[in-house]
Parts: structure tokens; C-alpha cells; sequence
């Protein structure tokens, strides 16, 4: 069986500290499908061994 | 004869300096047309009138005494509502910091104010920046001055629309994921978002950390020049700010030949799912750009598809960061849509995060070392769409025109959007060119020998 959105969506914003009421959570649901492509966009790259914490942008050599 | 209030700064400074011009007649101009347009058009979102007047007396008086400082000293300019002004109201375009009073400048404020610069007040917005449409229900949503039933675009939807409407010479805006680029597009002028780090944002209220960037919007690239060097350089009170030394951009403008620049033109993504009439008007733009000697190529830009899902992976999360507290205890006090987009916010993984961050370390080395070693710049458009109808406030609104333009805050890279013609129903278009990494001086370069080419970016709207 799966989850009703609302409710997915409804504990995850408890627990970012952001209590819902019933309609914000079921208008929140309509946009899971967006997270969604979201997280699977960026999951699907291939990162080999790029730093998160590199400088950017990308420090001169020289003076330009 | 161009009217007072729609001068350039180049051409108001050179009047100013032979004293042909006073600074107080030129402020006198501009808020004349504030009084008379900002019912209709709600660019401003407090006009400092008095302070102005002041000001420009003042300057008036250090002209005549000899103490010209510059093309900015006596030049009318107005200020995004998130730049702090010590002692005036600095609201973010939202009910939240309605009544806040800040205590000090912010640093591109105090060096506009150095530069001689006299402001005019603050201008209206996306609330706290968090859109692309410009519709604010606190302030009421800027109109375009092309076409009153339209969007100005945002999230700096009063700078744009100021400066088309004859409002202001000049105008600060910020640019998170095109914020600065997509109302200038909208509205026919000329916005200039730097490389990350080169203009400080102490004391500019952020939206996201990581991509947030501080920039001109102008009427012509030679005015973006002018503001840029202006604003530009190391503040120890901003750690991202640069420490790469700042050139002369006017003195950039002045080689206006194209011959061995060489313009990458992407060959997917960028070009997707374009208005025909915008897609047109940048084809045009780029065939100009080729008779003027340069050389243009498709170039491949690994990754610009994933980027705009990294972009909204920062941006949501850094933003839900910064009003964590006031959306838990004061909900009711934002607009619905940036209310629903912090929610969102919510949703995004910790590990999204992580992978954003690493795709902006891969995207900027892969395009450091295999696009522009062989192109100095690029060409895109600016958004795919002229300016929407104002009641489109929809997300998918605020998606559709930060597509082209999200990818460039993630990379840093110093980017401008650029008058380049017009729809058959007299919307504006904007071209997109995108230099390398502290290399503004290239884009101001280019912008402007293609605006000595063409007269887009002069003309005025038909209020």
C-alpha cells in the first residue's frame, strides 16, 4: 500500500519544525512530483570526485 | 532630443561635468515621472524625495565648488528594497521586515553614495526575492512599462521597470537565479550579473548564500560599466567578496572591434522550447554579431540540463535556512507563493544539497576546461518567453523564466542580458552573454559594441 502524499509530505515538514493544517499539506503534495524529478536529476550524475567545499568560482591563476 | 529623466549616465555625466546640467534639474526629472507613473506601473516601493532633493543640492553645490568626483556624482539612482539604507526603510518587499529600519548602508550603497550618486529611494519586488515574476501582494505587483497588463519580471521587477519607465538613470539589483537578467529582458534594459564574489552583499537581506550576486541594471552596457566599477572589489565585511583586482570597464568599451572573439552558441537545452519570435530575435542577434567579425560556433555545455535542477536544490534549502524561524512563527505574515516555495523547501534531501554543491564543482571545471579554453563567451537567451500576463504567478511561471538563467549563478560565471528586439505585440526580448570567471570587462565589451550596432536598447515604452 502506498503512503498518502499529504501524510509523506506532512512529516517531513514536522520534522523541519513546520507543522502543517490539512490544506497546506495536501497543496504541498502536488508538488512531490517536482522534488521528485529534483532528486533524481541530480542522482543520476556521474560526480567522479568533485569537492562540494571547492572553491567557486574557480580562483584565478593570474591577474586577468 | 532625448528627454532629461531618459538620458544615459554617460550622456547626463558628461552634462553634469560641463555643468550644462544640473544634478538637481536631473532629480527634479526623474521623480516628476515617479509622480506621474508609479500609480500605474508600482516600481518604487518608497520614494526618498526630500533626501534627494537634498542631495542633489548639495551636489550641486560641490560641482560648482570645483569637486566633480565622477560620472556618478550627481546621478540619480535607485535601490532594490533589500540593500540597506542607514536611517530609511529597507523592507525585502515583504510584511515581515515592513518596519525595519537598518543603521548602516549596505557596502554597495555607501559606494554608490561615495561615487556621488544620489538615491532616489527604493524600488519594489519579488517578496524577499523569492520569484521571477515581480507580483508582490504587500506592494503590489510591478507592471511593465511595454505593456501594463504585463509582468515586469523579477525578482528586481522595480529597477527594470524604473529605468525603462524613465524613472532613475541607473538601478542595484540582485540576482540569485536571474533575478537582475530576467526583468531586464522583460523590460528593455540592460542588467549585468557579475562573477560571484566581485561585489559584496553586506548588508543586502539574502535569499540563498550561495548563489545570491549583486549587480547594475543600466540602459545601456556603457551605464553597467560605469556602476559596476563603482561597486566592484574585496570588502573584508562580505568572505565572499574577491580580492581579483577590478580593471576600468569603460576604459574595456573602448575597442569596439569583434574580430577574434569568439562566441559559443549552445547546441541543446539553451535553444529548447523557445518562442519563435524570441528565438528569431536572438538568431538575428548572433548572425549580427558574425558580420561584426566574430566567430561564432555551436559549443556543447556538458550538464546544463541538471544545473536548474541544482540551482532550486540550493536555493530552497538556503532560503528555507534564513527564514526558518519567521515562516514557524509568523506563516500568515508571507505572500502564499513564497510561503508554499519555503515549504517545499522543506522537502529537498540533505543528500540533494550535497549533490548540488558537487555538480557546481563539476560543472564549473568541465566548462573551465573544455568550453571556454575555445570560446570567450557565450550566447543564450535571456528567458524563452517575452514578459507573461501579471496575473501568471504560478511556479511553473517563475521555472519557465529562470530556465536560462538559474545555470549561471550555480557556475558564478559574470553574465548579461541585452536589449535585442521586440514581439510583434511590442514585448522586448533580451540576449544572454555569459564571459568567463572575472572577465566582465568582455561582456561589458561585447554588449557594447553591439549596442553601437543597434538602437534596441534605446528605445523608450509608449506610456
Amino acid at each position: 500500500m502506498q503512503d498518502d502524499p499529504r501524510d509523506t509530505v506532512r512529516r517531513i515538514a514536522a520534522l523541519a519544525g513546520l507543522p502543517l493544517a490539512e490544506e497546506r499539506s495536501a497543496a504541498l503534495a502536488l508538488t512531490l512530483p517536482f522534488v521528485q524529478a529534483v532528486v533524481a536529476a541530480l542522482a543520476a550524475v556521474d560526480y567522479r570526485d568533485a569537492d562540494p567545499s571547492a572553491p567557486s568560482p574557480p580562483r584565478p591563476k593570474a591577474t586577468p | 532630443m532625448t528627454d532629461t529623466a531618459h538620458l544615459s549616465i554617460s550622456e547626463a555625466a558628461d552634462l553634469v561635468r560641463k555643468r550644462k546640467l544640473s544634478p538637481i534639474e536631473l532629480t527634479e526629472a526623474c521623480l516628476e515621472r515617479i509622480a506621474a507613473l508609479d500609480a500605474r506601473l508600482r516600481a518604487f516601493i518608497t520614494v526618498t524625495r526630500e533626501d534627494a532633493l537634498a542631495t542633489a543640492q548639495q551636489t550641486a553645490a560641490a560641482i560648482a565648488g570645483g569637486n566633480y568626483k565622477g560620472p556618478l556624482h550627481g546621478i540619480p539612482i535607485a535601490l532594490k528594497d533589500l540593500f540597506d539604507t542607514a536611517g530609511g526603510r529597507t523592507t525585502a518587499g515583504s510584511k515581515i521586515l515592513a518596519e525595519r529600519v537598518p543603521t548602516a548602508d549596505a557596502e554597495a550603497t555607501a559606494r554608490l553614495k561615495a561615487a556621488g550618486a544620489i538615491i532616489l529611494g527604493k524600488l519594489n519586488m519579488h517578496e524577499f526575492a523569492f520569484g521571477a515574476t515581480g507580483l508582490n501582494p504587500h506592494y503590489s505587483g510591478t507592471h511593465n512599462p511595454w505593456a501594463t497588463d504585463r509582468m515586469s519580471g523579477g525578482s528586481s521587477s522595480g529597477s527594470a521597470a524604473a529605468l525603462a519607465a524613465g524613472m532613475a538613470l541607473g538601478a542595484l539589483g540582485s540576482d540569485t537565479g536571474g533575478s537582475i537578467r530576467i526583468p531586464s529582458s522583460l523590460c528593455a534594459v540592460t542588467g549585468l550579473k557579475p562573477t560571484y564574489g566581485r561585489v559584496s552583499r553586506r548588508g543586502v537581506v539574502p535569499l540563498s548564500w550561495s548563489l545570491d550576486h549583486v549587480g547594475p541594471l543600466a540602459r545601456s552596457a556603457a551605464d553597467a560599466a560605469i556602476l559596476l566599477k563603482a561597486i566592484a572589489g574585496r570588502d573584508a565585511g562580505d568572505e565572499t567578496s574577491s580580492e581579483v583586482p577590478v580593471p576600468d570597464y569603460t576604459k574595456a568599451l573602448a575597442d569596439t572591434r569583434l574580430k577574434g572573439v569568439r562566441i559559443g552558441v549552445p547546441d541543446s537545452f539553451f535553444f529548447d522550447n523557445v518562442d519563435a519570435e524570441c528565438l528569431e530575435a536572438i538568431r538575428a542577434a548572433l548572425f549580427l554579431l558574425r558580420d561584426m567579425k566574430a566567430q561564432v560556433d555551436e559549443v556543447s555545455l556538458p550538464h546544463a540540463s541538471e544545473a536548474s535542477s541544482a540551482v532550486a536544490a540550493i536555493m530552497l534549502p538556503e532560503a528555507l535556512a534564513y527564514h526558518h524561524r519567521w515562516l514557524a512563527e509568523r506563516p500568515d505574515d508571507y505572500g502564499e507563493d513564497v510561503r508554499g516555495r519555503l515549504e517545499l523547501a522543506a522537502l529537498f534531501p540533505a543528500v540533494t544539497y550535497v549533490e548540488a554543491k558537487r555538480l557546481r564543482t563539476l560543472v564549473s571545471e568541465e566548462w573551465r576546461t573544455s568550453v571556454f579554453d575555445r570560446f570567450d563567451l557565450l550566447a543564450v537567451p535571456t528567458t524563452p518567453v517575452a514578459a507573461p500576463l501579471l496575473d501568471d504567478d504560478s511556479l511553473q511561471t517563475t521555472l519557465t523564466l529562470t530556465r536560462f538563467t538559474g545555470v549561471f549563478n550555480l557556475t558564478g560565471l559574470p553574465a548579461i542580458s541585452i536589449p535585442c528586439g521586440f514581439t510583434s505585440a511590442g514585448l522586448p526580448i533580451g540576449l544572454q552573454l555569459v564571459g568567463r570567471w572575472w572577465e566582465e570587462a568582455t561582456v561589458l565589451r561585447v554588449a557594447h559594441a553591439y549596442q553601437q550596432a543597434t538602437d534596441w536598447h534605446k528605445r523608450t515604452p509608449p506610456l
